[in-house]
């Protein structure tokens, strides 16, 4: 339930046992591995670092890891969808390593890097041919032979199009202008007509002239012998190979794509190899030894040292103490209930490794907010069975895993708090059957379990919503309070925040008392806790200034960090209005399903679509609304007043998959 | 000019005011949704494999157009156009409606827009890292938080403006 305590080691063994012993390490998976700096560092001057064979071996790796990215990149849209239900590939560590290494799977990278080259080169050919078709058609009446358009010694021949609007006047001015000039009409569309002059080469100049007058526009006739007709016959055969080609290619790419699945398992091998070779070169070498500098859990030190034993007992491990502000990685580990609140601590970064872990803290309060934004127990029972059956049926990797885990519980507490505040899809009590209902002291009919209206009575809620932010305000204070009187100077933590927190309390009290919740003689005792908190404040916080007037103004001054609780709590509304925003969507919904009903003898059918449609759609939305900003009332409101965060992750070195499910995890840090 | 609201009438301000919430409520959502969708698009692009995330983050400058609707929504359920009859509301009461509605409008005009651009921002880290999309939704919900405060206050006035 906390973070857990890092220790700084060195590991030190004889080079020859190098391999073996990083592979060791990897299934170890616990360990997080520094690089050791070579150059302008003291401890580093007698190092060495990679020898030139490790470089090579990353190199191939690092090769062989692209081409296989590549291959199953190229194969994927070929490949056949796995069903929701089937999961993902699953296997053992050792069935992975088995498979990886007896499949061929350069011969599929080549065949991959073939089969593109050659659709590459049809698709292309394909688009010239295309064009030369669209080109080419309108002259497919031309009566002339290719080889004979290129003219003789005084006649030349040109090929072109007017627009079809102004081609009755320039063939009239074209008549008028010489009678060497004869032109003839091929085709004509609806913008373009298609023409072939045939002129003597004695006016050439002129006739230019004219057609760049009359905007024509010269097409050239494609090289070779024969009619246009046949041409474009060829032109067309050249298609329909290019495309059984394309086909062709197609159909092997889907035969290929039978492999996708070991060459996601290879990727996933190959992506371990990476890994360890990468980390080689983290290492530190001497002539004869190696040296890991890293973190490991304290408690699994003993394992460590037991697993290498089992291979070598040519190694030493020595414990480092931490260096001055050395931040060592973070690793928090909380189990059963609260696990899952962790995709909360760790969306926001984990906290240093000197606080503490927010997650039990926030998990009650982040599932009460999320409840009362949504407000609607039929669509928390409908969250909580659509995420319980997925938990069960389908596989997944441990963040989303946790994520489920964490949208199931969101909807049992949804289902109970929604019940309250009787949240039924929107419908409304006095509209329902008796037995589904009751009549309160007010004489509003409420439905069973239901304590309160939100929607005629929102400023209960309101109430309650502040009240709560209140709370949690002052527990966060009250954290840090407690932290940094137990890890810190204790002179300082009861002045900085024990100042604070007892004057937050007396504030508590004071609107308690106000509110008459506390019996008479509190409200007095309320307004001199709240005095008295002042004046400590004013007293505690100038403390650090030398002249005794800055002392009292910086002491009155940090009264206005009043200002900012108060905007923390007012923050809070937002549980109100979003509450709101589900029950008035719900409503919407359920009048137009009414209006629906309306319609004669099929109504009913529109009225369920809407009302399923409708309602998923709230549901949908509003819990992405409601995750958000219950999430973010932790971050924003919550974690400001106890944790820094910026811890960096424990990055354990170990076997990370993309694709593959481990059966039987090593260790619990190992799917990402 | 006052003669033309007394003809008017009060129905008619309040249902003005619930087309103020709903249009701005809109346009700021639009703007907000097409700034996110285009960016949004960019990322797809490049990374088919990232059109699930990438739709949740743009669906967030939309909530601003649904708080509009259902300010103008409540409008017409207290002035009981919804149920075919009608109230006959004072001007006073029409035009306490329509400024009723104003608060939500305009903050979820502003808030739409702006938390679109911050989404589109967010799309950037999507892009780079899809690990980060938790930072992004939660930067993006920093500036949603006005309009939800807009879509509170207007909300509460229709509720408790006396009819």
């Amino acid at each position: 339930m906390a973070i857990i305590n890092v220790k700084k080691i060195q590991l030190a063994a004889v080079s020859s046992h190098k391999d073996k012993i990083l592979e060791i390490l990897q299934d170890f998976g616990s360990m997080h591995i520094e690089n050791i700096e070579t150059e302008n560092t003291k401890a580093g001057a007698n190092l060495n670092k990679e020898s030139k064979k490790d470089l090579l071996d990353i190199q191939k790796i690092e090769l062989d890891y692209a081409n296989i990215e590549y291959a199953i990149k190229m194969l994927a849209p070929y490949g056949e969808k796995r069903g929701l239900l089937a999961g993902p590939i699953s296997l053992s560590d050792e069935e992975i390593a088995k498979k990886a290494t007896s499949f061929d799977f350069n011969h599929i990278v080549k065949q991959c890097v073939e089969i593109e080259d050659e659709m590459a080169k049809a698709k292309n050919e394909l688009n010239f041919l295309k064009n030369e078709k669209i080109q080419y058609t309108p002259w497919k009446n031309l009566k002339v032979e290719l080889q004979n358009l290129k003219g003789s010694r005084r006649a030349e021949i040109i090929t072109g199009c007017f627009k079809t609007v102004t081609y009755p006047q320039a063939k009239e001015e074209l008549a008028g202008l010489n009678n060497l000039i004869s032109l003839e009409k091929v085709h004509a569309d609806e913008k373009l007509t298609y023409v072939t002059i045939v002129f003597s080469r004695e006016i050439e100049k002129e006739l230019k002239q004219f057609l760049v007058e009359h905007k024509f526009l010269e097409t050239e006739m494609p090289a070779g012998d024969g009619l246009i007709q046949d041409y474009l016959k060829t032109v067309d055969g050249k298609i329909s190979n290019n495309e059984k080609i394309l086909h062709e290619k197609e159909n092997e790419l889907k035969k290929l794509a039978k492999n996708l699945d070991d060459l996601k398992i290879t990727y996933d091998y190959l992506n371990w190899q990476k890994d360890k070779a990468e980390t080689k070169r983290k290492v530190g070498n001497t002539e004869y030894s190696f040296i890991v500098n890293a973190w490991v859990p304290g408690n699994k030190m003993g394992k460590l040292e037991g697993a290498i034993r089992e291979h070598t007992g040519e190694f030493n491990i020595t414990e480092l103490p931490l260096a001055e502000g050395e931040n060592p990685p973070v690793i928090i580990e909380n189990k059963g209930v609260v696990w899952p609140f962790e995709t909360l601590t760790r969306m926001y970064g984990l906290p240093r490794h000197d606080e503490m872990d927010p997650t039990p803290f926030l998990s009650v309060f982040f599932i009460i907010y999320f409840a009362l934004c949504l407000t609607d127990a039929a669509y928390g029972l409908i969250m909580f069975i659509v995420m319980a059956l997925a938990l069960k049926y389908m596989k997944f990797g441990e963040g989303i895993k946790r994520l489920v885990k964490l949208l199931m519980y969101c909807g049992l507490a949804t289902f109970v708090i929604g019940a309250l505040f009787g949240g039924w899809f929107g419908l409304e009590a006095d509209k329902m059957p008796e037995f589904l209902t009751y009549t309160n002291a007010a004489g509003e009919k409420m439905f069973l379990f239901q304590l309160v209206n939100s929607v005629t009575n929102p400023l209960t809620v309101l109430i309650l919503a502040l009240a709560l932010g209140f709370a949690q305000i002052l527990f966060g204070t009250y954290i840090k309070l407690y932290h940094s009187f137990m890890h810190g100077n204790k002179k300082d933590a009861l002045m900085d925040t024990g100042s604070w927190a007892f004057m937050l309390t007396g504030i508590g009290f004071f609107v308690l008392a106000a509110a008459k919740v506390l019996p008479s003689p509190a409200d007095t005792i309320g307004q001199w806790w709240v005095i008295m908190g002042a004046v400590i404040l004013i007293l505690t916080q100038g403390r650090d200034k030398k002249n005794p007037i800055l002392k009292l103004l910086a002491g009155i001054l940090s009264l206005y960090g009043l200002v900012n609780y108060m905007s923390d709590v007012l923050s809070y509304s937002r549980l109100l209005a979003l509450g709101l925003a589900t029950a008035i969507i719900a409503l919407a919904v359920n009048v137009i399903v009414n209006l629906a009903m309306g319609i004669p003898y099929i109504g009913w059918l529109f009225a369920i679509v809407i009302f399923v449609g409708g309602h998923v759609f709230n549901l949908v939305l509003n819990a992405l609304g409601s995750f958000i900003h219950a999430g973010r009332l932790q971050f924003v409101e919550f974690f400001s007043k106890f944790l820094e965060g910026g811890g960096k992750e424990f990055q354990a070195f170990s076997k990370k998959n993309k694709y593959v499910y481990v059966k039987q995890p090593a260790t619990n840090q190992n799917i990402n | 000019m006052p003669e033309f609201f007394t003809q008017v009438g009060g129905l008619a301000l309040a249902i003005a005011g619930a087309g103020i919430a709903v249009i701005f409520g809109g346009i700021g959502s639009s703007v907000g949704v097409g700034l996110a969708g285009q960016a949004g698009a960019g990322v797809v692009t490049e990374q088919p494999e990232k059109f699930g995330k990438v739709l949740v983050l743009e669906a967030l400058p939309g909530t601003q157009g649904i708080y509009g609707f259902l300010v103008g929504f409540i409008i017409l359920l207290v002035t009981g156009i919804l149920t075919g009859e009608p109230k006959d509301l004072t001007l006073a009461q029409g035009w306490q409606l329509f400024f009723a509605c104003i608060p939500c409008g305009i903050a979820c005009l502003f808030s739409g827009i702006h938390q679109g651009k911050v989404v589109a921002g967010g799309m950037n880290m999507v892009a780079k890292d899809d690990s980060q999309m938790g930072k992004a939704m939660v930067l993006a919900a920093m500036v949603e938080t006005y309009a939800v405060l807009g879509f509170l206050v207007s909300a509460l006035l229709v509720f408790f403006i006396k009819l």
